[in-house]
């Protein structure tokens, strides 16, 4: 820990905002003149009828998001599917979500894992997309459609998971006519996911739109600076703001925030933005991804034009994802980058 | 990415190596070609022969480097794509290749190695 910062680790129960505190689950009352938020979101398994965390890795139902040993578990399904076969249904949530990329990677390393493992002419694959497009940036969607289309895997639109039968294995998807059943022999579930507990008990969230509902913090897009309790900041996650829930914006938005904060300290005005910067690797194929990097307005924004073309399937970009994302953001989070 | 800073790149690799082997490798590379600079500084020539030679072991040094890449990357051989990942592939060569030339002929020569022709030549 830096020095004068003081740790304490405990989780928060109630931010109140009015009275400038926050109360943790010890009843440890904290005041203050700043608050950073960023408690990032909540997976909510539960919202899926018939589904809970205990069932990945078994039925064929996969989870990658619940941490290492769910990836694991489904790791060693997928394999499985892989080499024997049969009906890969994979999914998106219908909230806000943590890597939006990550549902159609998992979808493009199960394909290029059956190719590899000679089980490709017995598999079916279908992604089911919440909405009527793949991504959220138009041209990046696009670059998507063809490359399932180039490898075989079959798109449905407009499919919410809303529910599954891990015995019969039998999902049910909301659609704009009604609901529909798909079966499966290997099923990626993406739980839906909400603003942590804490948030959405508080006034901090968005209190009408599309977000009021998943709780998440009504900040200003560019400032991440509360809308209406300007000494609040949201950065990560826990930001409701149009774009960004990856590592790459939080590397961006956290020196933003802090520009705000400290100009507020000093009695002066800061004009550092936070332009929707996302970075998303996108991995198409085992030793292959697409370095896809937008902003706010749906435009690319590339770190190495020229030399790292965004919608072009590179080595560099999986050498790049491989080995130094996580290190890069380790160092952000120590403060070094 | 909003810059980049050069600092990035140090502290980048101090977290993907661990400060230790970082510091290890700086002080290699650095002890190499100092030691490389001394020994032309001391012969006040290139020995061809002995570059040869270490232009060989210099080949093999390139493709080891990129065996390397591959292993601490998790890839394949076929995983090029686009011409950045050909830079990518010609640079990893190209600095294993040096290094290991570098370092071949410089060890060569303080071991007082001239090469069996030219050690001929010269009695």
């Amino acid at each position: 820990m830096p020095q004068g910062v003081e740790l304490i680790e405990e989780r928060v129960a109630e931010i109140d905002p009015e009275g400038n505190k926050v109360v943790t689950e010890s009843g440890l009352v904290l005041p203050y003149d700043f608050l950073i938020v960023a408690t990032g979101l909540e997976l909510e398994y539960g919202l899926i009828e018939g589904m809970e965390p205990g069932l990945i890795g078994q039925h064929g139902i996969g989870s990658i998001y619940n941490g290492p040993q769910a990836a694991s578990a489904t790791w060693g399904l997928m394999q499985q599917f892989a080499s024997q076969g049969g009906r890969g249904v994979f999914t998106r949530p219908n909230t806000e979500m943590k890597c939006a990329g990550a549902p159609l990677k998992y979808t493009f390393l199960s394909e290029d894992r059956a190719t590899r493992q000679g089980g490709r002419s017995k598999a079916e694959f279908v992604y089911f997309s919440n909405n009527a497009a793949l991504f959220s940036v138009p041209i990046v969607s696009e670059k998507v459609r063809m490359l399932f289309q180039e490898r075989g895997i079959q798109t449905q639109y407009n499919r919410v998971l809303t529910a599954i039968d891990p015995g019969k294995r039998i999902a049910t998807f909301k659609t704009p006519e009604g609901t529909e059943e798909q079966n499966w022999d290997f099923i990626h579930v993406i739980p839906p996911m909400r603003a942590a507990e804490a948030v959405r008990n508080s006034p901090l969230p968005w209190q009408s739109g599309n977000w009021a509902a998943e709780g998440w913090m009504e900040v200003d897009k560019g400032t991440l600076r509360h809308v209406r309790y300007p000494n609040v900041f949201g950065v990560g996650d826990i930001a409701g703001v149009p774009k960004g829930k990856t590592a790459a914006s939080v590397k961006w938005q956290v020196p933003v925030a802090v520009d705000h904060l400290v100009a507020d300290i000093q009695g002066k005005k800061s004009d550092a933005l936070y332009t929707g910067y996302t970075s998303c690797p996108l991995i198409t194929r085992l030793g292959q991804a697409m370095l896809v990097e937008f902003d706010y307005q749906n435009n690319l924004t590339p770190s190495f034009p020229g030399v790292i073309a965004p919608l072009e399937e590179l080595w560099i970009s999986w050498v790049m994802k491989t080995m130094a994302l996580k290190p890069t953001y380790v160092s952000m989070l120590r403060g070094r980058t | 990415m909003k810059e980049l800073d050069p600092l990035i790149f140090w502290y980048v690799f101090q977290e993907m190596l661990g400060t230790p082997l970082l510091w290890l490798l700086i002080v290699l590379i650095a002890g190499g070609t100092l030691a490389f600079l001394l020994l032309i500084l001391k012969e006040r020539t290139i020995v061809a022969r002995r570059l040869v030679c270490a232009q060989v072991i210099g080949v093999l040094g390139g493709g080891l480097a990129l065996v390397l890449m591959a292993k601490v990357s998790s890839s394949g051989f076929t995983d090029a794509g686009g011409p950045a990942d050909w830079f990518l592939i010609a640079l990893v060569f190209g600095l294993g290749a040096v290094g290991t030339t570098v370092l071949g002929y410089t060890l060569a020569g303080w071991a007082g190695c001239k090469c069996p022709k030219a050690k001929a030549k010269a009695a």
